[in-house]
């Protein structure tokens, strides 16, 4: 998988947690200052890629994450199995 | 993990309920002497991930590792009462660790584990801040938080930090190993108080097992058939004190789940209560809201809830609702909603001061608001109108409860102020805060608890906490926090906001926060909005409703300070008046 093929499945789950926020999330778009994600909606997010992409997100992944992009490139490194810690 | 005594514990299985020695309900006058009891039997801690048993560790297995442990501490030559900081991860090394320092008389110390997205430097800070403020000599995390520790003690004055298996390459000592005795320091506990002044309250080893024994003996009645299962972080009062060192010093085994998981998927929690026929488990409503919320409905028939006797539920106020929609949820799986034990308690108390009655669930009180507002009179209106306030109970024995007016007088029954509570319990103080220590506690030994309510019938009603406290997705929140992030933007000056809870769509507290500021460039406006939106979320994990308003528009008090009632009450009448806007447009 691709980043840009993560990248859209992301917008797929994060669509309807951005509640309208924005009208277009791309590799650019902040989980938090745009879509304003709280420590809930982020649980939610996490569950969604957690069964999504099959893998399971170190609790330390998030810190590093700003955009949609951050994410997509953490989920690629735990899919390759080069997941580091913080 | 092998067991190292005479009966047979098998491996790969989680510990038993039943005990092969007596009940005893914390009457010990240590937590070393309550574990070196629990090690005769065969009870102990499990921990599960992904609905499988991790790890089974035998109460005699902790002791053993924790005295191993504790001789390796010894050769740090630390003065005794020095704190050991460990980010609290729910793991068997957890327990390792904070039962390793009360056999070597050193100082325990939780850390919360909880990241926010994009939070590195948040969370670093914030780990920062509460190694200085308990003037940590050692601090341990797991590999997942060494990264952010190593930044963390960057340039303090620490006798050793590391990874829990670098402590294991420490020398074994072979001493004479003194406990921490009955009037020591038993851990530090930190308060839920403003992130920006972190305070921590001093429990001594009696204060502790005084009320370990309140809640084992009165609070909850336990029984030697009785099992604990908990979601709850070690770094707060209730997962410490509730789910790991009361249930100890009843040598009761509990069931762990990383509370992450439980976050994430809340069935996990029913689950494990059912797997091991579990009779008792403590939450904040929160907890219960998320399994309302999420739990499938096609798997409520699998749940097996009919041992769960002692629901408990507290540490934020209690809306009526929540329990009953869990409990109506739940009935088919054989949930029982006179199990629901309301308590109310604090840090500053170890933990809880009161509990409602065992079996008797939820009692509402219905209330008149606008009495409650304008006279502080609790007056009773017919059942289902007005506001609904639980009852907690009465206090535990040998404490005392009582409410009092702004000038210190005692109140009578129903009459609201402020809650105070004195008794056996209670900390010594905040470590190393003499001032703050001073507003809290007074010379006669009585706690502000900074809580308000009433008492009825022997029994308290909180109807509010803390003045100012923002209880967000169950967490506390000062407005001096949210305030302080905002304030720092290099665009706005300290005073420029101000900071407050209103209600959100489904009767759920939400954080406001009003800024003033001259910039009239949209661009600009946005940026700043998005840029204290991402600040809040990365620090704090709350979303809240940003509102930029003109300059020197902020309502004051006569003393010139921000007004945030006042700030908050313009607020909701802007909101009234444009309805539809004011709650897109700002958040």
């Amino acid at each position: 998988m691709n980043h840009q093929d993560v990248v859209a499945q992301l917008v797929t789950i994060l669509t309807p947690l951005a509640e309208g926020r924005v009208t277009v999330i791309d590799g650019t778009t902040e989980l938090t200052g745009q879509l304003a994600l709280d420590s809930l909606k982020v649980m939610d997010l996490m569950l969604a890629v957690e069964d999504d992409f099959d893998i399971s997100v170190p609790i330390n992944a998030i810190a590093e994450v700003r955009t949609v992009g951050d994410l997509a490139t953490q989920i690629q490194k735990i899919q390759q199995g080069a997941g580091q810690g913080a | 993990m092998s067991a190292d005594g005479n009966i047979a514990i098998e491996a790969g299985h989680a510990t038993p309920t039943r005990n092969t020695v007596p009940l005893r309900r914390a009457d010990f006058t240590s937590l070393a002497e309550a574990l070196d009891y629990a090690a005769r039997g065969v009870t102990g801690a499990n921990f599960y991930a992904a609905g499988k048993l991790e790890t089974a560790l035998p109460y005699r297995t902790l002791r053993a590792q924790a005295l191993e442990l504790a001789q390796r501490l010894a050769s740090l030559g630390l003065p005794r009462g020095s704190r050991l900081a460990i980010v609290a991860e729910t793991t068997p090394d957890f327990l390792r660790f904070f039962f390793a320092c009360q056999y070597v008389g050193l100082v325990p110390v939780a850390l919360p584990s909880t990241v926010n997205l994009g939070g590195h430097d948040a969370y670093v800070q914030k780990l920062r801040g509460m190694l200085q403020a308990c003037e940590a000599s050692i601090a341990v995390a797991s590999n997942s938080f060494l990264g952010f520790l190593g930044e963390a003690v960057r340039g303090l004055d620490l006798a050793m930090w590391g990874e829990p298996a670098a402590f294991d390459q420490l020398p074994q000592e072979d001493l004479e190993l003194q406990a921490t005795g009955p009037q020591e320091i038993a851990y530090l506990q930190f308060t839920s108080g403003s992130t920006g002044t972190p305070k921590a309250a001093m429990i001594t080893e009696q204060a502790l097992l005084a009320n370990a024994y309140g809640a084992l003996n009165h609070g909850l009645d336990v029984r030697d058939t009785d099992r604990f299962a908990s979601w709850l972080p070690f770094y707060h009062d209730m997962g410490l004190v509730g789910c790991l060192l009361t249930v100890m010093a009843g040598q009761r085994s509990i069931d762990y789940l990383d509370t992450r998981e439980f976050a994430m998927r809340p069935r996990r929690w029913l689950e494990l209560m059912s797997h091991g026929k579990a009779t008792i488990a403590y939450s904040p409503p929160f907890g219960y809201e998320m399994c309302a919320r999420r739990v499938r409905p096609a798997d409520i028939a699998s749940y097996d809830l009919s041992n769960w006797r002692v629901a408990g539920i507290g540490a934020e106020p209690i809306l009526p609702e929540v329990p009953e929609r869990f409990a109506e949820l739940l009935a088919p799986a054989g949930f029982d909603a006179r199990a629901f034990v309301p308590s109310y308690g604090m840090a500053e108390a170890s933990l809880a001061v009161s509990f409602s009655p065992v079996g008797k669930g939820i009692v509402v009180e219905w209330i008149d608001p606008a009495d409650l507002a304008e006279n502080l009179r609790a007056t009773a209106v017919t059942p289902g109108t007005g506001t609904g306030f639980v009852r907690c109970g009465g206090p535990l024995p040998g404490h005392e409860l009582d409410v009092c007016d702004d000038a210190g007088n005692q109140l009578a029954d129903l009459h609201v102020g402020r809650i105070r509570v004195r008794g056996p319990s209670l900390m010594s103080g905040y470590f190393k805060q003499p001032e703050l220590t001073a507003k809290a506690l007074g010379e006669d030994g009585w706690l502000d608890t900074g809580d308000v309510g009433y008492i009825v019938d022997g029994e308290v009603v909180v109807t509010g906490r803390h003045k100012d406290m923002i209880i967000v997705n169950g967490r506390n929140i000062w407005p001096q926090d949210i305030e302080r992030i905002v304030e720092r933007q290099p665009e706005l000056r300290s005073q420029d906001a101000s900071a407050f809870g209103v209600p959100g769509p489904n009767g759920a507290e939400i954080a406001a926060v009003v800024v003033q500021c001259n910039t009239l460039d949209p661009n600009a406006r946005v940026a700043l909005v998005q840029r204290v939106r991402r600040e809040l979320l990365e620090e704090l994990g709350i979303a809240c409703i940003i509102e930029l308003v003109p300059r020197h528009t902020l309502p004051r008090t006569s003393s010139g300070k921000l007004s945030r009632s006042a700030t908050r009450s313009g607020y909701l009448e802007r909101q009234a008046q444009e309805p539809v806007y004011g709650a897109v447009a700002s958040r």
